[in-house]
This record gives C-alpha cells, structure tokens and sequence, in this order.
C-alpha cells in the first residue's frame, strides 16, 4: 500500500510539474493573416522571424500575421516532401484539364535538363506546369521556402517548384541599391551566388575551424590551428570533426575552398602571377599548356590535402551542429564548422572557466561565404504576403534580427541569433551614407561586425574565386571524398601514420584512381558522362581501398596492452611539424607504434565493470 | 478456432497490413525499382554486386548475433534468478531493470558522451586521462551499447514466460530425482522457449536495423546506417531503396529460419502459475551473490541515462573534466517544463501512444489467434509479415506516409471538405497518421507477446470452456485474454514506451507546433544552439520520468495476479 501511494504521488508531482512550470504565451489576434513556410530553421529563428515580421507588417500593412511554420527536418527531408506535394498536386490538376497523366512525369516533370519536343504530351506538361503559377490551379499550399544552402534553392529553382517574386524591374526600391546606386546586396561575390531574380541570400554562413585548447595542449599544441593545412598534420590523427559532403553542400564548399587554394597557389608557383591568371582565365584557350598542367597538379595537390585532413577525421556527420559541441566537450580536438555555431559553442564552453576552453578561427586564407537564401514557391496561396515576408527579411529591420542583440530596439526578443547579415550597410564601408548606418547597427549587434574575422565582404576579398578552377567538378569532387575518405576510412586510417613519416608513402597515399581510366582535373568531367555514377564510386572506393591496403603496416599479433600504456602517447612534436606544411614533415618514430592501436575489447569491458 | 473467422481475420490483417504499412512501404522504396526505361533489377543486383553493400549487410549480421547473444547471456539468467529468489534489493531491482530501454533520443547520445568521452565522468572517475572509449573499437562498442539497450525487451519476454510456468512441472521434475542444473535444461527452458522466441526475434531484428547506436559510434559499415547515409545525401540515389528491400527480406527469412531453428517445438502447460510461493528467500552473503550482476547490469546500462540526468541539471560548461558537473543549476527544466511547446507535446504524445498501443492489442490478439491457433495455410506469412516493421528504417516509413497523406489530401472530396482534412492532411493534423504509424511499427511487440502467451496456455482450457457453451467472445474475455494478461501488458508495455520515443515519424509528419509528440519537441529543443541539449535533456529526464513511473506504477496498480511479470 506504501509502495502505491507514493508511486501514485510521485506520478502526480510529474505530471504536474510542466503545468506548474507553464508559462503563457501571447495566442496572434484572432485578425491574424497566415503565411505558410517550410524551413530548416531552429526554434529561436522561427520565433523570432514570425513575431518581427508580424509587427513589421501590422505596422505596415495595418494588420498582424501567424506565421505558419512547417518544420519538418533538415533540407533532405524538406525537398523529398516539397517534390511529393508538387507531384501529387499537379496530377489532379493536369488530368482536370482533360490530360493524361504520362507514364514518365514523375521522373520527368521536375528534371531542370528535360528536353522538351513540341508534340509529346510529357512536354506539354513540363512547360504548362513552368508557365502555371496560381494557387487555384495546383499549390504545395506552402508559400516560401526559408534557410537551407544556396545550392538547395538553386535546385529547387532548376525544378520548377519556386518563382521569381518581382517581375523584372519592379523589385522594391532601395532594397538591392542605395540611393546613390552602390550596391546593398551584391549578385555574385568571390564564386558565391547570392542572390538570382528567383532566390535572395538572406544570412551569410562562413566556415571556420573550432578548437579545444585542452585538447591541443594535450597533443602538445600551443597555438591554435590558423590554416586547413595544418589540419592536415598527423598530430590531428582521429582528432578531428568533420562533416559529410555529400550531406552537406556547404561542407561541399569548403572542400572546394581548398582546392582551389592549391591550384592558385600550383599557378603561383609555375611563376604565373595575377595579372596573367586573370588574363587566362578570361580566355582559356590562350593559356600556355605549362598554365593547365599547374592547375591539374594543384588539383590533385587540393585533393591530397582533403584527403589528409579527411585521414585524420574522427567522423563525417551529416548534422553540422555536432561538431562544435563535441569540440567544446572535448570529443574532438578541433573541427570544421560555420561560424554561428562555433560562436556560440564557445560562448557556452567558456561560460564556467576563466581560460579560453574553446575557439573559433577563420583560417587566413580566406573562406567561403555562402548565403542561406528564401525562395517563393508556385502557386503560393498567400502570394502577397510571401512577397512581403521576403522584402522584410532583406530590409535593415528584418536583417537586425539576425544579429542584434535581444532586446534592443529593432532586434530580436529572446534569442540572440548571431548569424552574420547580408546587408553591406551592416558592416564598414568607404561610403559614408553606408558607413553611418554600419556604425548605428555596430551599437547594437552581438558580434563585432567590423571584425575582418566577421565581416563577410572582408572575408570575401581574401581569395579571388575562379570558376572554371573547380565550378564545373563541385558534384564529382563530393563524389571522390566520399570514395577516397569516407567509404575508405578504415583503410585509410590504418595506412595514414605510417604513411605520413615516409615522403614515397605520402606520395603513394595521394595517388589518384586509375580506374575505370586515369583520374584528373581534365577527365573528372568526362568520366562523369560516359560512366554511370554509381559504378564510378565503387571502382574508385575499390582502388582507394587497395591502395591503401599496401601502404598499411602489417598487422602484428596484438599483446593485451599492459594497464599503463592503455593511455594514449602524447605526440609531442617538433617545432616544425608545426609551422611546416604535412608534406614536408619529417620522419620520425612517435606515430607507428601498436601502442596506437586501439584499446582492446577485453580491457574496456573490464574497466566498465561490465564482467565482474 | 473456427477455420471461416480464422480466415476472415487473416483477411483482414492482411488488408490493414497492406493499406497500412506496405502501400506507404512501396510508395518510398519503389524509387530503386525503376529507372527512366521502366521497372528494373539493377539496382537490386547492384546492391549484392556491391562490395560495400555486401559488406554492410554482413556486418549488420554479425552485429545482430553478437547482440543477441550477448542480450541473452544477459536477461536469461537476470530473468530466471529474479523468478527463483527474494533477496533484499529486488523490490528496487525489478523497478529499474526495465528503465534501461527508455533513453530519449538525441539527448541519449550527449548522456553518453559525458559519461564516456575523452573528458568524460568515467575518465575523471578511473584518473587514466584522455581514453575515447566511443572512438575505437566500434563493432563491439555498438554490440555492447545495443546489448545494454535492448536486454529489457528479452528480460520482459522471459520473466512473463517464466511466470506462466507451472511450478507443478519443475517439482515433478525434481520429485523423481532431476537435479537443478538439468532441470534448467529439460523444463523450464523448453517451457520459456516461446517467451524467449519472442524477445529473441524482436532484439535480433532491431539490432539488425538498428541506426541510432552506430551513429553514436560513429559506425557505418552497416547497412542502416548506409541507407541513411544515402537517404540523406543530396540528389536522389535509388540504392538505399534496393537496400531498404534486401533488408526486409534479409529479416522475414531470418526470422523464418530462427522460427524453424527455434520456434517449432513449444509446450503448452494445462495450468498457469497457480501458486506464486515458488521464490526462495535468500540473505546475507547469498543475497548479495544474487543481487551483484542485477546491480552490475543497470548501472552500466543506466550510464547514458545518468549522463542525461546530469547534463539536465549542469551549468553549461561547467561539466568537464570532473565526474560530476561542478555546477548545478535548475534553469533548464524551468526553461524546458515550462516552454509553451511542452504541455501540448506531453498530451499529444499521450493521445497518440495510448490510441496506437489500443489498436495493436485488439490486432495482435487477433493475429496472434490465427497463427497459434488455427492451421490455415499462409499463417507463417502474416507471422513474417507481422515482424517487418521492426525492420524498416523509421524515415523510410515516414516518407511513405507523407507520399500517401500528400496524395489522398490533393482529392477534390478532400479538398474541400475541411472533416476530411482533419483526418488525411498530416499539415492540418496528423494524428490519423501518426497513431497509423506508430501501431504500425510497434505492432510486432504485441503480437510476439500474445503469440508466445498463447503457445504457453494449452487450447484445452478454451475448449472445456466451449464445451460449457461459451461463445468465442465471452472465452476470449473470460478465458484466454487473463490467461495471456501477463504477456499482453508486457507488449503493451514496450509498445507504449516505444510509441512515446518514436524518432522519424513524429518529426517529417507533425508539422505544425500543436501537434508536434513529446520527441519532436525534444529535437526542437535540442536544436537551439548554446543551451539547447541541456534543455532538451531536461525534457527527454521529463519523459524518462514518466515512462519510469509508467512501467513501476502498472506493476503496482495492476496487482499481483496481472502484474504477475513483476512479482516482487
């Protein structure tokens, strides 16, 4: 009887507590306009994106808005569900009309590179769902898409499920120009789209590298890691966290990033300077055949890096918030991650030490300034109001939001946002109309937005983007990480710290797959076409496997370690393995060791306690 | 059982099996069944031509035996020794026993690393620096962590099982001289063997499938986690389908095979435990014997949920390097209890467990029937089929249902009748497809459990009852149903619990904040950067309570007769 009651009061208590707790919130006016947007926003942005946008409007518009927020996962789960509601709302539609629904619509409708004919009825179809957008005809009945990556948008767009939301010339004034026409909210900035008549960059993500000082010190690191290079260092081996390319275009981009890097600096180094790349790279066929060659060797030169630092990753995951919170936790010894989330991390890391735990560091080469854009979907059922909202968040009230502080005037209520503005007049400028209103947000901003580590327009200027470099191989470069890192990171890791002390080895790791012909900058775009994706992948996985298979180190009997080496060796490591590039490193004894090898099964279960 | 109302029950079952979970099945994984030309197989080949695939699924294999055996080796004897004796500690250990197996997802993973990362509480506590017992030595982490997991479903089975035991048996059995060694063997395994099956089966199938574990890891040469890989990745690959399909059928045949391997011989008793008195005191020294391995089992088990305890009450930061965090703070339950997401996801959550865990019981009691106890042909499929939605990755399921919600919502009778969107539009409320989801993918707990209880109860009882004239419905209420109580509230347990922690579909189909479950407000929550997992594990601390409270209170409230799974 004892045991019933209190289990009955301790039943009570739980499911009381979250009502004692409750804290109210005020419902929108029942005069409320709706506005549906799909979104891979966290809370605190939806919250406070809906509440701004809705007083922007009562106060503009006279009446307040309810922001319907349709959250329903990361950018996968959004396009897989906006396809299936444009293909199960356009097959009414379409037979309505009298049509038959071809056979091969829902594998051809949304294809951007569908070759239209005049007659067929497929054809017919993929160019009147291009002409329609009327929400009485057929609608996802979601009016914006909001967040996500450039690259998602531009996918979206080439599939048909988002329009432009100005006609031509009638975008809002004083929107995109200032009054003395420089521009607010440039196109196009060192390789990055930001902004195209169908899709406008909203925040700017730039990626940077999170470290944990203790972790450092622990690996016998006294400075931070300031550049992609010396992730690529053996010292970092199974220290770093990394995300997944192919799950992440904007990872993807960084990857690109330092490609791109190594072709400048190849270029550089066969002594073209930058008047002559730019001179070549407006005419590509004028460039000597040493210029191409150079490009090809800092290709393959970019992939290597990638491939070391991808040796030395712990994980490639597919959430990019992970990353920063095993660094603060100490998981990892550092990370690549966008800026925001570094940021805070260490915000938050910090919080209860007097000492730097954890940081965050642009490298100095430079990084990719990437915009998360809002698009306008067809057939939106408040097309007026979406319009709105997109004017909104590319206006100076709407971008307060994103890095003002909470609480002050103009910006968010709750959270502090800290995401970095698109806006030029958010940062210095020479213009001094743009200046002043740099400096009037600068009292208010979380972050310093005059810091060149912030700024991203700064951030921009550091490296001069070409296209043609690496544009066109941006999809099958995801693809050769994934079969070089990814698919091959057992294999890969055992082969690395060896392989890492021996110059002949290093070379041998970085060679480029062989099969199904030989991989280079120049074939990369033609064995695309002529190969099936899928085939492509396993054969370059299997030559990443082999190859790395010979260049592992035998395996030895494994001896249960005794108690005392069961912790890892410090690598304390030179002066130079520091401040030189890893291709350089010198050799020596510390890395192949079996000490390395991993704790043994039997050890671990012990010390758990697990087999008394 | 008649042989026309078994038939019209497999009809049945097989139509809601077909509308409900094979139709949303197809609709997602017939993507790697046809390319531009039409339907193909290459995919399907590609998939066993495939080393990598190839691979994955034998390591997949290995990682299901492993666990299930190590799952075994663990419940079976913690089963048969709280059955046996009373030793002091075993009121708290039955309690706890059981707790293991509801740790809320996303924040499940930060409990461990706080526990067992490099600058975790168990590196401080042994002061042997910076060991990363997660980074290494994957495979058998994943083995041991999915064991640890999992060992509550097969210790649940075997203690209903052992329960329904005759004591009768074992005494004839030793009355004409069998020693307790042998007596193990010849009685009361062969008895359990049904309740065994069923929790096997279950743990062997979810950890063939299982993706949240290996992630934990960091291991993805297995195949859920390469058809997650694939699924998540950008542009469309048709493979995780193929694979998705391999894995299926990879399970109905293994389950098949463990079914005739296992599954064939099982004794039905005449009576149930009609005496509870079997347990044998034990004390002092010998007590403490028998309590070590259950004390030993729950405190490495519970390591991930202590992890989330902690990291729910520390200041941010200020847990690191210590074993325990050096500043408490109650901030983030207030902030967590108290957000306006919270009451709305407890009651949904609720509504939504509660109305799926009703619709399995009345299923699985009739699924059950028709496979135990009539001998139509094609029994041996639904039994299959009943099996396979442990077996589908949950997202997969989840893009199923949001195809068919997006396709029946875009009928003009739909269209315009705002009843009907009520009920098929997951944007407008998705609690139809929510409850259909998750009964869908919980059913196999209920019908393993009824189908081992019903292999335990002889039919006799049922017949004599029948002889007196009862009618199918009053044996059913009066009869059969209390005999098999034991093990329907076992399943109806796991199902519960499970449905209030499902992942994938709570978060693709509850779109709009009044109806997002308890778990899609844990991830909300968990998204906010900076404080966000300490809140969010505040809320997922809030939900362990709960289930906690849930699994200890139908223990007590049920009394001992009902709650005979739980005798203490």
């Amino acid at each position: 009887m004892k045991a019933k009651i209190v289990i009955l009061l301790a039943a009570v208590l739980i499911i009381a507590l979250p009502f004692l707790l409750r804290r109210h919130e005020t419902a929108a006016p029942a005069d409320a306009l709706d506005l549906v947007i799909v979104t891979p926003h966290n809370e605190a942005i939806r919250h406070e994106f809906g509440r701004a946008f809705s007083k922007w409007h009562a106060a503009n518009y006279g009446q307040p808005v309810r922001v319907d927020w349709r959250a329903i996962g990361g950018t996968t789960e959004i396009s897989r569900y906006l396809v299936s509601e444009f293909l199960n709302a356009s097959r009414p539609w379409w037979k309505k009309l009298g049509n038959d629904w071809p056979a091969t619509a829902n594998d051809s409708l949304l294809d951007g590179k569908f070759a239209t004919t005049n007659s067929d009825s497929m054809s017919q179809l993929w160019k009147k769902f291009r002409d329609t957008d009327d929400a009485k005809q057929f609608s996802s009945r979601v009016d914006l898409f909001f967040g996500g990556g450039e690259y998602d948008h531009s996918r979206m767009a080439a599939q048909g499920l988002t329009v432009v939301p100005w006609p031509k010339g009638s975008e809002p004034t004083n929107l995109f120009y200032a009054a003395d026409g420089t521009p607010l909210i440039p196109e196009k900035i060192s390789g990055e789209t930001w902004r195209t008549p169908i899709m406008q960059g909203n925040a700017i993500a730039t990626f940077g590298i999170c470290y944990n000082t203790d972790r450092l010190r622990e690996l016998g690191l006294t400075n931070a890691p300031t550049s992609w290079e010396e992730l690529a260092q053996p010292i970092y081996f199974r220290q770093l966290g990394v995300a997944d390319p192919t799950k992440s275009a904007s990872i993807a981009a960084v990857f690109e990033l330092i490609v791109q890097q190594k072709c400048l600096a190849a270029v550089h180094a066969a002594g073209f300077n930058d008047a002559q790349i730019s001179a070549f790279e407006k005419s590509p066929t004028n460039a000597p055949a040493e210029y191409q060659q150079a490009i090809e060797r800092g290709w393959a030169d970019g992939l290597s890096l990638v491939q070391r630092i991808g040796a030395n990753a712990r994980y490639f995951t597919d959430s990019s918030s992970k990353i920063p919170v095993d660094v603060g936790m100490g998981n990892c010894a550092a990370g690549l991650c966008v800026d925001f989330y570094g940021r805070y991390e260490s915000q938050y890391a910090n919080a209860s030490t007097t000492n730097e735990r954890m940081g965050f560091v642009i490298p100095a080469t430079g990084s990719r300034v990437s915009a998360d854009p809002v698009s306008l979907l067809r057939g939106a059922e408040h097309r007026e109001l979406a319009v709105r909202f997109i004017e909104f968040t590319l206006s100076e009230d709407g971008q307060k939001i994103w890095c003002y502080k909470p609480g002050t005037p103009g910006g968010p209520e709750k959270y502090a946002l800290r995401r970095i503005p698109i806006r030029r007049d958010f940062y210095p400028s020479d213009n001094p109309a743009l200046n002043a209103r740099h400096l009037e947000h600068l009292k208010y901003a979380a972050d310093n937005l005059a810091d060149p580590n912030i700024n991203p327009y700064a951030i921009a200027s550091r490296f001069e983007y070409h296209a043609r470099w690496t544009g066109k191989h941006f999809g099958v470069m995801r693809d050769i990480v994934r079969a070089m890192c990814i698919d091959s990171s057992d294999e890969l890791q055992k082969a690395w710290p060896a392989a890492a002390l021996n110059p002949e080895h290093l070379a041998a790791l970085a060679k480029l797959p062989t099969l199904p012909e030989p991989l280079t900058w120049s074939s990369s775009l033609t064995l695309q076409k002529k190969h099936d994706r899928m085939d492509l992948m396993l054969a370059w996985t299997e030559f990443y496997r082999a190859n790395y298979r010979t260049l592992a180190p035998r395996p030895r009997r494994r001896k249960l370690p005794k108690t005392g080496t069961l912790r890892r060796p410090n690598f304390q490591p030179l002066e130079s393995e520091i401040s030189n590039p890893p291709s350089q490193i010198p050799v020596t004894g510390t890395l192949h060791d079996e000490n390395f090898q991993p704790l043994d099964f039997v050890s671990s279960v012990c010390l758990l306690g697990l087999l008394p | 059982m008649k042989n026309r109302l078994a038939h019209f029950i497999f009809v049945f079952a097989a139509i809601i099996f077909a509308v409900l979970f094979l139709a949303p099945l197809w609709m997602v994984i017939s993507g790697g069944f046809h390319d531009a030309n039409g339907f193909t197989l290459k995919y399907l080949a590609g998939v066993f031509k495939n080393p990598i695939y190839a691979e994955g699924l034998l390591n997949s294999l290995c990682i299901a035996l492993g666990t299930t055996t190590l799952v075994c080796l663990i419940a079976i004897p913690l089963a048969w020794m709280a059955n046996r004796f009373d030793f002091a500690g075993k009121k708290l250990v039955s309690a706890l026993i059981l707790v293991p197996m509801i740790l809320p997802p996303f924040v499940g993973a930060i409990g461990f690393q706080q526990m067992l990362g490099p600058y975790g509480a168990l590196n401080a506590l042994l002061g042997c620096g910076p060991i990363d017992w997660l980074g290494q030595n994957q495979y058998f982490g994943v083995i041991m962590l999915q064991a640890l997991g999992l060992y509550p479903i097969m210790y649940l089975n075997a203690a209903a099982a052992l329960a329904n035991i005759d004591p009768a048996m074992e005494e004839a059995a030793a009355n004409i001289g069998c020693r307790a060694w042998r007596r193990f063997f010849k009685i009361t395994l062969p008895l359990t063997m049904p309740g065994l099956f069923a929790g096997g089966t279950i743990v062997f199938i979810w950890s063939f499938t299982e993706l949240g574990t290996p992630l934990i890891m960091n291991y993805t040469r297995c195949a859920p986690v390469q058809v997650f890989d694939a699924l998540k990745e950008i542009g469309s690959n048709p493979f995780p389908y193929a694979l998705v399909f391999v894995m299926l059928t990879a399970s109905a045949l293994l389950y098949t095979a463990s079914k005739l391997l296992f599954g064939r011989n099982s004794y039905a008793m005449q009576s149930k435990a009609a005496t509870v008195s079997a347990t044998r005191e034990v004390s002092g020294l010998r007590g403490a014997l028998v309590l070590l391995p259950f004390a030993l089992v729950i405190f490495a088990a519970l390591t991930p949920h202590l992890g989330v305890i902690l990291t729910s009450v520390s200041a941010p930061g200020s847990w690191y390097q210590t074993i325990l965090p050096a500043s408490f703070t109650s901030d983030h339950f207030v902030a967590a209890l108290g957000h306006d997401m919270t009451i709305s996801s407890i009651r949904n959550s609720l509504l939504f467990s509660s109305l799926a865990v009703f619709f399995d019981i009345i299923l699985g009691i009739a699924i059950a029937f028709v496979i135990v106890r009539s001998d139509i042909r094609g029994r041996g499929i639904l039994d299959a089929l009943a099996m396979l939605p442990l077996a589908v990755p949950g997202l997969v399921m989840a893009f199923g249902y949001l195809a068919i919600s997006s396709q029946i919502s875009n009928q003009e009778w739909v269209k315009n009748s705002p009843a009907w969107q009520q009920l098929f539009d997951v944007r407008v409320n998705p609690t139809l497809f929510l409850v259909i989801a998750y009964s869908v993918r919980r059913l196999p707990y209920i019908v393993r459990s009824a189908v081992a209880g019903l292999q335990q109860t002889s039919v006799t009882l049922d017949e004599a009852a029948a002889n007196l004239g009862a009618g199918f419905l009053t044996r059913l209420r009066k009869i059969t149903v209390p005999l098999i109580a034991a093990n329907l509230i076992a399943g109806a347990l796991l199902a519960f619990a499970f449905s209030m922690l499902e992942v994938s579909d709570s978060i693709m189909l509850a779109q709009r904040t009044e109806f997002f479950p308890i778990t899609k407000t844990i991830y909300e929550l968990f998204q906010l950067i900076g404080t966000g997992r300490f809140i969010a594990a505040a809320l997922g601390v809030w939900a362990m309570a709960f289930l906690a409270i849930t699994i200890a209170g139908s223990s007590a409230l049920l009394g001992k007769k009902l709650g005979a799974i739980f005798r203490a």
